[in-house]
């Protein structure tokens, strides 16, 4: 494979700034072979936008400050985008699947970084199911962030475990345009609400299993964030 | 049913004194049979200080399931290294389950995910924005029984420093990116964008964790990791 992309999302607000690093890797080749990144921002309210980052070099970690890239990111333009990253090398025989990315969302105090969801070949094998935990504490509370980077609208589901005879429920369910992002509250949805309190040494949490419908394309990047309960910043992210 | 035929190994690097507690996050998605998950806690030195095994039973109870289970308790009798009780949880468990890592500090806590992994044929790396009122630590965990070697390369600016350490087999180590590479960090307010490239000359299967804690709050310190 001589491309290797990824699906993520960013914040660009007055406190909130996005950064992606990446890795191009291609194993056990350590010659810095010539590589490109591609780097695309969209969202329903922006037309989309691809910046080339020339000079990457294969094992040579590198990164981009999103806003520096796309003025129309700067705060007051943006809010919550989608970002697709895309690595390429002209090199024959250099394969890129060990490649790596990152994406950092920054606020003074704090940073989330966390892995995009890696898209993956049409021949390749069926992935595991895709699913995570919410959780509700007195630290956290858990948003679900759904990025469509194909070019159709799509009905994405978010399942949770039932009660009595219906072992699986849906949680939410969202339409969400070509080129869109959304974000769903899942403790606005009343996704705790059937979670029984279980006493930590912190405190109680309520926490569900969520977990996506199988024919979900795999263009779809679905994320739990956990944001801090007093901020509402991004602590961590985990994608789905 | 028992484990599964083909079960999945994760690694996590834990920590329980004295900057955080350790909680470990499982969720079993799309598994509505049995599941039994095997832990394995080894110390820094690579010893095996305790072993678990949980087991959630059949039916629409285990269909969704999100466990939490905190491992101070396990790490009782983990020795201190380089002044931290750490060390490598390994689990195995079956295809489908996810795991994740919460670290519980004073004044916050985090999600962090299993050790990327480091081998002759993998290498990994690190973002970290260098700077007074941030420290990076790297957590490395060895999944093998030989000794490890992981070479730790800074990118800063226009210098690549480099160091490596020993990871003693099945063992842990943690690595200050402060006191590994004291130059690099900015006197002055600001910061530095920074990338570390981890890789290994030696047999071993190694893995590694990025923690990083901000002081730049008042009265307060938070920690982030990689997730």
């Amino acid at each position: 494979m001589q491309t290797v992309s990824w699906l993520g999302f960013g914040i660009c607000s007055s406190l909130t700034r996005t950064m992606v690093h990446f890795f191009p890797s291609a194993g056990g080749v350590s010659a810095p072979y010539q590589s490109s990144c591609q780097i695309s921002v969209f969202s329903s309210a922006m037309e989309p936008k691809s910046a080339l980052l020339d000079g990457v070099r294969l094992s040579q970690p590198d990164g981009i400050r999103l806003e520096e890239a796309f003025p129309a990111l700067q705060p007051g333009g943006g809010g919550l985008f989608g970002v697709h990253i895309k690595i390429a090398t002209n090199q024959p025989r250099v394969e890129l699947q060990k490649s790596l990315c990152f994406i950092e969302v920054v606020n003074q105090f704090n940073s989330a970084r966390f892995a995009p969801y890696l898209e993956r070949a049409a021949s390749a094998e069926p992935a595991s199911p895709r699913g995570g935990a919410a959780i509700k504490d007195a630290f956290h509370t858990t948003t679900c962030v759904i990025v469509n980077g194909s070019d159709k609208n799509e009905t994405v589901s978010l399942l949770a475990s039932g009660i009595g005879n219906e072992p699986v429920r849906t949680a939410a369910t969202r339409e969400v345009p070509s080129g869109g992002v959304i974000e769903v509250d899942l403790d606005a949805a009343q996704l705790f609400t059937q979670a029984q309190p279980v006493e930590q040494s912190w405190g109680l949490v309520r926490s569900q299993s969520v977990f996506l419908n199988d024919n979900l394309s795999d263009q779809i990047g679905v994320f739990l964030v956990y944001r801090d309960c007093e901020s509402k910043k991004p602590i961590s992210v985990c994608a789905l | 049913m028992g484990m599964a035929a083909t079960p999945q190994i994760s690694n996590f690097w834990i920590s329980s004194f004295p900057y955080f507690s350790s909680t470990l996050v499982s969720t079993f998605a799309g598994l509505p049979a049995e599941t039994e998950h095997k832990l394995n806690f080894f110390d820094a030195d690579g010893e095996l200080i305790n072993e678990a095994s949980s087991v959630f039973p059949a039916g629409q109870s285990n269909f969704g399931q999100c466990n939490f289970l905190e491992l101070d308790p396990f790490l009782e009798s983990c020795k201190l290294e380089g002044g931290l009780k750490h060390g490598r949880l390994q689990i195995i468990s079956p295809q489908g389950s996810r795991h994740m890592l919460r670290l519980h500090g004073r004044h916050n806590a985090c999600l962090s995910s299993s050790t990327l992994r480091v081998s002759g044929s993998q290498s990994s790396f690190f973002p970290m924005a260098l700077s007074r009122d941030r420290s990076f630590l790297v957590a490395a965990v060895n999944e093998s029984d030989v000794e490890g070697v992981l070479r730790v390369r800074l990118f800063a600016g226009t210098r690549a420093p480099e160091t490596t350490c020993l990871i003693p087999p099945r063992g842990a180590r943690i690595i200050s990116i402060p006191a590994e590479f004291p130059s690099h960090i900015p006197d002055g307010p600001g910061a530095q964008q920074a990338y570390l490239r981890l890789g290994t000359t030696s047999d071993a299967i190694l893995g590694a964790q990025l923690i990083e804690r901000n002081d730049s709050a008042t009265d307060r310190e938070t920690y982030s990791s990689l997730s």
